[in-house]
């Protein structure tokens, strides 16, 4: 009778002990842990940048080493549910977007739908909820906050976040580029396939652009036209007055980055592993200046004395090209995705990367040895 | 997993996608449309193991008077009992394994991967977060559809299919069709352990699932659901109702007790075990064949 007992106690608990393990191994599945990949900004000797954890900190860099003036918590959701990760898919905390340099302010966007502003001289903090989580960068241009969200809104916001249009600006689905500001005109990638010009003072709707994929990228203006990848594979350039493509140049994955004008040539990384130079007038004169092992969705960044051109990739490193030779090398191996945009100091000589290891560190590389000069974790 | 990925993941993902788009960017009825496929896919498979599980319930409950006899008779010496019931076994051609058998091993060990593969999909797909997305463009295909339909529109019915179904309902669904298919399929023990393990079963499974789903993406409660509801139809063709709504050996004796014993009957020890199992066994029998 006590061994019946024992025996079937035994297979009550290998019974519980199979569906707590099935349970944990569906919930392991689903549960995508939120990466974030803010890069840094950098104003007099300052280091703005936001966390895996959903913090914006700022870094003294004016020494040797950093020193944290400040940071501050983002007021993210939490990560509530049961076991409390499979919340995460739906109210991720990681920062994503760069921060904005204002006059006397930095704007950050957070994952919480929130834009932040924070003093630079007390890092007191004010902001304005846009109901939707924030993934692009805000940029600040003509005396206006410009932010796009996941609901698919666009927002002008005074510099005191206060809304300057009567109402955002919607497209029809998630909103994951950074906009860019040209002559009075705002550009601003969707979602839903579309590349909009909309007037900065009205809010109206100039034109819009469609593509076959949705616009991530972060569009560049250069005499009058705008240079943009999208998700279809193929990389525009359209007539900022007209809205009309003048070219497209197809690649063999999705553009989710910034290109980058250098001596006529269109420099653009692209998820299929290369960065490619196109000349902005024929497409059909192209190259592929680097291939590497992983994904590239980081702007170009151009280190002016030394005439280098600066790229990181999933694969780890940041490769420093130059353009004139058309060679390349590992500027530094970090062993880490370098998915955030990298910050070129060009009075330093340094390149300032955010690379998404584990815990998340922060990286200062002299560029003319390749040498690291510090490195900061920004958390775990 | 390079291997699984390239073999079931990536396929399975790609026509979900395809899927979404034929179906006017509505991802719900295309987690409907691929669950159902997919089914119907692996359904000689289902059937299969559907069919020795039955077979092999009935031949579990043919023995059962003999074993308990050979109990009976080998209760002080263990190896022969041992013995005897292998014999037995091996005899009436059924696996004291149960589901564990191994054609039945063979065909739920193929399905699984499936199963895995179509639920990843489905969180693939999605691609909530940013990184999510930005993983999702090695996964998939050169066709130009899939740019066309990306990023997945999570709006269906009630839900954002991203996210847990605010109302609960889905949940309740999921825990509500997971009892119906385990509750046709069980077949009643007369062994009051093995029955209460099933009994517990029978309510822990479809608790934990709709607990989990409280949680989880309701697009993966939607794929349980219809997943679950597709077995049932499938198990309706081969049980019937099973043992839907058929009470409970424990109560069909409580019954019994109550009412005049007939000769042959059920009787009951003072353990509370069944000694006479023939009518139980006749009556597990007729049952299974509706």
């Amino acid at each position: 009778m006590f061994s019946n007992i024992k025996k079937s106690r035994l297979s009550k608990i290998l019974l519980s002990f199979v569906l707590l393990s099935s349970i944990l191994l569906l919930v392991g599945c689903a549960a995508a842990p939120t990466r974030g990949w803010s890069g840094p900004a950098v104003s007099d000797n300052v280091l703005y940048v936001g966390t895996i954890g959903g913090e914006v900190i700022a870094l003294d860099v004016s020494g040797d080493q950093p020193s944290q003036m400040w940071s501050e918590t983002l007021e993210s959701p939490g990560a509530g549910g049961f076991l409390a990760c499979s919340a995460r898919i739906s109210t991720p905390m990681s920062t994503y977007g760069t921060p904005a340099m204002g006059e006397d302010k930095v704007y950050v966007g957070g994952y919480d739908g929130y834009i932040y502003s924070f003093r630079i001289d007390d890092g007191s903090m004010s902001k304005f909820d846009t109901g939707g989580a924030i993934v692009g960068s805000p940029i600040v241009a003509d005396e206006t906050v410009f932010v796009g969200n996941s609901d698919g809104k666009f927002y002008a916001l005074n510099l005191n976040l206060s809304p300057k249009w009567p109402t955002p600006f919607k497209t029809g689905a998630k909103i994951w580029s950074t906009p860019a500001v040209d002559n009075g005109v705002v550009y601003i990638g969707s979602s839903d396939h579309k590349l909009y010009a909309i007037d900065t003072e009205s809010g109206r709707e100039i034109w819009h652009f469609e593509t076959q994929g949705a616009i991530l990228s972060t569009p560049l203006v250069v005499d009058s036209t705008i240079y943009i990848g999208s998700c279809d594979n193929n990389f525009y350039a359209i007539d900022a007055g007209t809205g009309e493509e003048k070219w497209a140049f197809e690649a063999e994955n999705w553009f989710w980055t910034e290109a980058f004008f250098y001596n006529d040539e269109i420099w653009v990384g692209c998820l299929d592993h290369k960065v490619y130079a196109i000349n902005a007038q024929n497409p059909e004169d192209f190259r592929v200046v680097l291939e590497t092992q992983g994904r590239v969705r980081t702007p170009p960044v151009l280190m002016e004395n030394l005439n280098l051109i600066l790229v990181g990739s999933e694969d780890g490193n940041v490769y420093a090209i130059d353009p004139q030779e058309k060679s390349y090398h590992v500027l530094y191996p970090f062993e880490a995705p370098v998915l955030a945009p990298l910050y070129a100091d060009q009075e330093k000589g340094i390149l300032y990367v955010h690379a998404q290891n584990s815990s998340h560190t922060l990286y200062a590389i002299e560029v003319e040895t390749g040498k690291q000069l510090w490195s900061y974790k920004t958390s775990g | 997993m390079e291997f699984f990925n390239l073999v079931l993941l990536q396929p399975i993902l790609n026509f979900l996608i395809v899927l979404s788009h034929v179906f006017f960017d509505n991802f719900g009825l295309a987690i409907v449309a691929l669950t159902i496929i997919v089914r119907f896919v692996i359904l000689p498979l289902t059937l299969k193991q559907l069919r020795s599980s039955k077979a092999m319930s009935e031949g579990m409950r043919a023995v059962q008077p003999k074993l308990q006899q050979i109990k009976k008779k080998y209760a002080k010496d263990k190896q022969k009992l041992q013995q005897e019931t292998m014999k037995l076994y091996k005899e009436a051609g059924v696996s004291p394994m149960g589901c564990l058998s191994s054609p039945m091993l063979v065909s739920l060990l193929i399905q699984l991967p499936i199963f895995i593969a179509v639920y990843r999909a489905i969180i693939r797909a999605l691609a909530t977060t940013p990184q999510d997305f930005l993983g999702l463009s090695e996964d998939l295909y050169s066709w130009s559809v899939l740019h066309q339909a990306l990023p997945i529109s999570g709006k269906f019915l009630w839900l954002n299919l991203s996210n847990p179904d605010p109302y609960l309902l889905i949940p309740i669904l999921v825990g509500g069709t997971m009892w119906v298919s385990q509750k046709m399929i069980t077949q009643p023990s007369l062994d009051p352990q093995q029955e209460s393990m099933q009994r517990m079963m029978q309510l822990m499974m479809p608790l934990m699932f709709g607990f989990i789903c409280l949680t989880l993406p309701s697009g993966l409660g939607l794929y349980f659901v219809a997943s679950t509801i597709f077995s049932v139809v499938v198990q309706y063709y081969i049980y019937g109702w099973g043992n839907l709504f058929a009470p409970s050996p424990a109560k069909q004796v409580d019954r019994k007790k109550v009412a005049k014993p007939e000769k042959g009957g059920a009787e009951i020890s003072a353990s509370g075990r069944i000694t006479n199992l023939k009518e139980g066994a006749r009556h597990g029998k007729s049952r299974s064949k509706r």
